[in-house]
């Protein structure tokens, strides 16, 4: 069954249709990436999905259960885990208490104990003290423990907030542009922390990403919106040789970034319809099970090799089509 | 998250100072101080009959300021209407106490349940308004409580004021500031227990974004009327004090003044800061008394004479004090005396802060309404 569903999901802010008809599986122990241009509905289908908006129609369901009308702080206790597009912390307090913060739906106590205190409390206290250590330990974060988290740098910030999603002991995480602020090697190590993150802890994740190799690395699935709606869907290689898909991101129809592309043209859709039930089965046998990890860490190595020249091919592709067409056009788009 | 469970602890503190005489020469200076503070402060002025009263007041400011900083400091709900729950809370110990002879122990939770009521409803209101607005409609509500509920007749006992006699144990000045004292010790542990729990730390994640405190699963509406009910109930246990310190608890004594009086004194101390906090709530209890002792005995003996100049110094030097708050010392007294409790809890005496953490560090922003 897939962790996360979201069915026809609509919402309008006034006049501007943010979302329409969105639909979109995540299944257990997948990458499902998020992408599209600005202002393409990425963040606001986040938003629908955890509760902090209430779509105006459609369905989001967890585990085969309705959960569109849940309230953000029960989908936290739920299990969906999220981080913000510009990092989500309480900037006053250290990085320990953050990561504690952040456990609180899970802390083994309840107010009244809290506020008398006693062994119950003291325990919970020490049980999320040790977790929260643990995984700055994880991020290789210790350093900062007692600092204010209002003081560090960019990309630390996003790798404590990627910690505290954690800490809230999340089933789905879905991160927003978890590399935003981050150079390529930094980006880079990222990936690898979030597959790293998948094996040890058997986690799902939705991931909205602007940095094309990651998307490539990582997802195992790609869903792109474009104006709020879907545009393609597919295995990001699938979903990156898609002639809308370069269309929407360059703009315009895009002749020659077609033309740059070395492999053969496909439709992401049809090739969906074609293998949709393979995707279940074909794609992802080898993550499916944790004992499984030392199997798939070598097989991710061979994947990431080929997949890394892909994207290097990829970004050659990109670049030549974004030096021909790009600018024009998206200035264009940028009016409309 | 099993993997996560079993890693140690990747911080441990490092040992103490070994030598037995060096611990005493690191300790000792700290511990005299302390102990000068405490005999002068705690036991040799309110042992005097004269300053007892003013030692009360202070106990019983410094309980109201801890309640103010729940929601002020720590949750960031600007409330100008804590002269309505300190004024419920007189009044409905003194009623109840009078009127209905409940035991003398009883009426403190009595008046922390009306004061809690009443914070609620206002808390209510809370969540759907915010900022400056949120601070009108609590100054309303002060106002208004001072307007009708404290003028009805069989709460007041005919607008003569409602008796409030302390038992015969308490009738020593002195030891009447003990039982305020005791109040005020077991608001600093809640205090110290609510901060150090989850509910502190969700207090100061919705204080500083609602989105990010839900995103960890705190549920913020009901945070937000946690920190009132707390706040309302703690601020009714003050007015209860107030009550039998004064003996008759009239209707005019709770405008809106006082609600100004408090919230400048907690800005003053220090937001977020509890030790701030008490120092404010000393500092606005006893300036009165101190600057008219000032201008009886000194200046205007031999100067000129001014007419009841010390009115207006209190809310001169009240101005001043929040003016140099906002701008110079967001963080108050607790921030200015930073060395010093820094020193007092064992570390080296430096004047610049070294460490800014602390869960509740306090910016210039949390100052706003």
């Amino acid at each position: 069954m897939s962790v996360l569903e979201v069915k026809d999901l609509s919402i309008r802010f006034g006049g501007l249709q943010a979302l329409q008809d969105l639909t979109m599986e995540v299944n257990e122990y997948e990458i499902v990436g998020l992408i599209g241009p600005n202002g393409a509905g990425k963040t606001t289908a986040f938003n629908c999905i955890t509760g902090f908006y209430q779509p105006n129609s459609g369905h989001v369901l967890y585990r085969g259960k309705d959960v569109t009308k849940a309230a953000p702080h029960v989908k936290a206790a739920m299990g969906f885990g999220r981080t913000f597009q510009n990092v989500g912390m309480v900037k006053g307090a250290t990085a320990l208490d953050n990561l504690k913060t952040a456990q609180h739906a899970k802390a083994g106590y309840d107010v009244v104990t809290g506020l008398i205190g006693g062994p119950k409390s003291w325990q919970g206290e020490r049980v999320m003290t040790a977790k929260a250590e643990a995984i700055l330990d994880l991020l290789g974060l210790s350093a900062i423990r007692d600092k204010r988290v209002g003081g560090q740098s960019y990309g630390t910030l996003k790798l404590l907030e990627l910690g505290c999603a954690l800490a809230t002991d999340p089933d789905i995480l879905l991160l927003d542009e978890p590399t935003s602020g981050m150079g390529p090697d930094e980006s880079d190590e990222l990936g690898d922390r979030l597959l790293t993150l998948r094996r040890e802890f058997g986690l799902t994740m939705l991931v909205i990403e602007h940095h094309v190799p990651l998307v490539l690395r990582v997802c195992d699935h790609v869903y792109v919106l474009n104006f709020g709606r879907m545009l393609a869907q597919g295995t990001p290689s699938e979903v990156q040789s898609h002639p809308e898909v370069i269309a929407a991101y360059l703009g315009g129809e895009a002749p020659e970034a077609l033309a740059a592309t070395t492999e053969p043209e496909q439709d992401a859709e049809l090739e969906d319809a074609l293998h949709g039930e393979q995707r279940g089965q074909a794609n992802r046998p080898e993550f499916v099970q944790p004992p499984a990890a030392e199997r798939a860490k070598k097989k991710t190595a061979s994947v990431k090799a080929t997949k890394a020249t892909k994207a290097v091919k990829a970004t050659k592709a990109t670049k030549k089509a974004t030096g021909k067409a790009a600018p024009r056009k998206r200035a264009k788009g940028g009016s409309a | 998250m099993t993997a996560l469970d079993d890693a140690p602890p990747a911080h441990a503190q490092p040992p103490a100072p070994a030598s037995p005489g060096r611990w005493l020469l690191h300790w000792s200076p700290r511990l005299i101080v302390l102990l000068v503070i405490v005999y002068v402060f705690l036991i040799r002025m309110p042992a005097d009959q004269l300053y007892a009263p003013i030692a009360q007041d202070a106990a019983i400011y410094a309980i109201v300021g801890l309640s103010l900083n729940i929601l002020l400091g720590y949750t960031g709900q600007l409330s100008l209407g804590h002269n309505g729950f300190y004024g419920i809370g007189a009044f409905a110990a003194a009623y109840a106490l009078t009127v209905h002879q409940v035991p003398f122990g009883l009426t403190f939770l009595v008046a922390a349940v009306s004061g809690a009521l009443f914070a609620l409803v206002m808390g209510a209101v809370a969540l759907r308004i915010t900022g400056l607005y949120l601070a009108l409609i609590t100054l309303v509500f002060g106002l208004t409580l001072e307007d009708s509920l404290f003028q009805i007749a069989f709460l007041t006992n005919e607008g003569a004021g409602q008796p409030a006699n302390r038992p015969s144990w308490l009738f020593d000045e002195t030891t009447y500031f003990y039982f305020c004292l005791a109040f005020l010790v077991a608001a600093l542990i809640l205090d110290w227990l609510l901060l150090r729990s989850k509910i502190g730390r969700a207090l100061l994640a919705l204080k500083e974004n609602e989105r990010v405190a839900e995103a960890f699963g705190i549920n913020v509406t009901m945070y937000k009327l946690l920190a009132f009910v707390i706040s309302g109930a703690l601020c009714g246990v003050a007015g209860a004090l107030f009550a039998y310190r004064v003996g008759l608890v009239v209707g005019s004594g709770f405008g809106f003044n006082l609600a100004l009086t408090f919230v400048l004194m907690t800005v003053v101390g220090g937001l977020g800061s509890r030790i701030g906090v008490v120092l404010g709530a000393v500092l606005f209890a006893s300036l009165s008394y101190v600057l008219e002792e000032t201008f009886l005995h000194g200046v205007n003996s031999f100067v000129f004479r001014f007419q009841d100049a010390e009115q207006y110094i209190v809310g001169f030097l009240g101005a001043l004090g929040l003016i140099l708050t906002l701008v110079q010392y967001p963080g108050g007294i607790g921030q200015q005396i930073k060395p010093i409790t820094r020193w007092l809890g064992g570390k080296r005496f430096s004047l610049h802060d070294d460490e800014d953490s602390g869960p509740a560090a306090v910016e210039g922003s949390s100052v706003r309404a």
